[in-house]
């Protein structure tokens, strides 16, 4: 497969313009989402994360800039804009609430069908799809009413995964459910990215999601995008992100506090398992150093 | 887009109009109402067009919004004039095609079906929609519509339903939103194809959104139940009506507007018109 890079220019998104509703959603956003990667983007509520999305598959038209798809603008044949809405899935926030039909496998099929998918093909992207988020065979016969609501909303990514999307975009996609609903959803998403190694952008407020799965991470605060790049980079910016008034990882935080006690921890650590590895670096060393004095 | 409908556009404010008791705007315009049809001649329809200015005038809402309110009446309107034009029979035809004659008479009969359907949309958005919100509004009619208890009328029954119907419309418009473009990523078309194609398209919205207005319809029930409703006995009001000096200069006000309306057409005119 292909890797699709996603690129927006100068891109701002105005609602309502020239009425007394006019809001400013996004303000000149450069950024490019890298091919086969799993980008994360972050902010506040009202940030202009959900109108991003909305632009990134042709739902909304940019007021001024450009979204270009590999090396085309999305935007080019208006008409065909559908087929751009093929190649870039969007899951919506709650997506259970867009489940419609009689059976899981029909309401899977809905997209793929749109696209003109039938007979064996059709068959063998909904069934992909439906073991990608882990639905039994089982459940394909049921109506998606009968299943529970961590079930629905894995039946509502199916949907989407079954158009085989060269980029799917993920607004909350475990947003509302509990603690192994998230991490089961989040490491589905993770496991289909590794082996359909296509490009993922992934929208949540929990920092501690997206610094445990993302590959990159963009930060966007009133507008504009804060800050961007590898997981890395950004949080070793922590100060930066944390000065805006966004949470930080409560691990990162962790370090943080310890480097200001003087420990001499190295920055840019976010998940729990780095931070382990890190403390016991930091012990071994003063270990060593309490030998070395004695 | 869906959001930019308008439904019960209320524009807050300090008006007059705003102030005005809402019950009494409600018997305000229905006596204005009534008043326009009687205006018969052109001092009457003078009349009303100066009163319905005066009330433009005094609610302070924008003439913009006031002419984009108009434009779903505009088609019946024209409509209605052109009807008039062609079909009223007078003595002496202005414009003599053979079959096709029309008279003076026609056109002023137009003319004056214009300025009472403007007057009639202008005056009660004014005095109703723009100026009152639709709580009030709902207050106003459960208070308006009590003596009809005695006759086993579920009133207030009736009343809350409005209040929640009103309430929802903005929700269940911005549900629609998010359905039609959850179903477009899908590669829904909504915009394309033939009339049974269009319809057909429509399904993938309308199941989600009837679910979800049950679903609410249940949680809203549910919600109520907790908080004690039990429909309108003994239930007291937080803002409570009461009828001001003001409100009475209105209706008096409404009230020689309406009879000088009526004698206005005892004034001879040489226009006739055939109604």
């Amino acid at each position: 497969m292909k890797l699709t890079d996603i690129r927006l220019e100068n891109v701002s998104y105005i609602y309502s313009p020239n009425t007394p509703f006019q809001k400013e959603a996004l303000e000149n956003i450069n950024i490019t989402f890298k091919g086969g990667k799993l980008t994360g983007i972050i902010g506040h509520t009202g940030s202009g994360k959900s109108t991003l999305a909305q632009l990134l598959n042709g739902l909304l038209k940019p007021t001024s800039g450009k979204v270009y798809l590999g090396d085309t603008d999305i935007w080019e044949k208006p008409k065909e804009i559908n087929k751009i809405r093929y190649k870039v899935g969007l899951v919506f926030q709650y997506p259970e609430y867009q489940l419609f039909e009689e059976t899981v496998y029909e309401d899977i099929a809905y997209g793929p069908k749109n696209m003109g998918v039938s007979g064996d093909n059709l068959n063998r992207t909904v069934s992909e799809a439906a073991d990608f988020v882990g639905l039994t065979p089982d459940l394909l016969k049921k109506s998606p009413f009968e299943l529970s609501g961590g079930e629905k909303r894995r039946v509502a990514l199916a949907g989407v995964i079954a158009m085989e999307p060269e980029v799917l975009v993920l607004d909350e996609p475990a947003a509302g459910l509990d603690p192994r609903g998230r991490t089961e959803i989040l490491e589905r998403i993770r496991n289909y990215q590794k082996q359909k190694n296509n490009t993922i952008i992934l929208i949540s407020h929990s920092m501690e999601d997206i610094s445990e799965y993302a590959d990159e991470i963009a930060v966007l605060k009133n507008s504009k995008v804060l800050c961007s790049g590898t997981v890395d980079t950004v949080f070793r910016n922590a100060e930066l992100i944390r000065s805006n008034g966004l949470a930080i990882p409560k691990i990162t935080e962790i370090m943080l506090e310890l480097k200001h006690r003087g420990f001499p921890v190295s920055d840019g650590i976010y998940t729990t398992s780095d931070a382990h590895k890190e403390i016991i670096r930091l012990i071994n060393s003063y270990k060593k150093n309490g030998e070395n004095n004695a | 887009m869906l959001k930019d409908i308008t439904l019960g556009q209320f524009f807050p404010g300090n008006s007059p109009l705003h102030k005005m008791d809402p019950r009494m705007k409600i018997i305000i315009s229905a006596i204005f109402i009534v008043a326009i049809f009687f205006a018969k001649n052109i001092f009457s329809f003078a009349l009303l067009i100066l009163f319905s200015l005066i009330l433009t005038t005094l609610s302070g809402i924008k003439h913009s919004v006031i002419l984009k309110g108009l434009k779903p009446i505009v088609f019946i309107v024209v409509f209605t004039a052109i009807i008039n034009i062609f079909w009223t029979k007078g003595e002496t035809p202005l414009i003599n095609f053979g079959i096709i004659k029309i008279y003076p008479e026609g056109i002023y009969t137009a003319a004056f079906m214009i300025i009472r359907v403007v007057s009639l949309v202008v005056g009660t958005s004014l005095l109703l929609s723009y100026t009152t919100s639709p709580i009030a509004l709902t207050d106003a009619l459960e208070r308006l519509m009590n003596p009809l208890k005695k006759l086993k009328v579920p009133v207030h029954e009736f009343a809350m339903m409005m209040t929640i119907a009103l309430r929802f419309i903005p929700t269940l418009i911005e549900e629609t939103e998010k359905i039609m473009n959850a179903q477009k990523a899908r590669g829904a078309d909504f915009e394309s194809g033939n009339l049974l194609n269009r319809l057909k398209a429509l399904v993938p919205i309308l199941i989600p959104l009837f679910i979800s207005a049950f679903r609410r319809a249940d949680e809203l029930a549910v919600a109520m139940e907790c908080r004690c409703y039990h429909g309108g006995d003994g239930r007291t009001k937080m803002k409570i009506l009461r009828f001001s000096v003001f409100d009475f200069v209105w209706l008096f006000v409404m009230l020689i507007f309406s009879v000088s309306v009526f004698c206005l057409n005892y004034i001879p005119t040489t226009i006739k018109l055939s109604f």
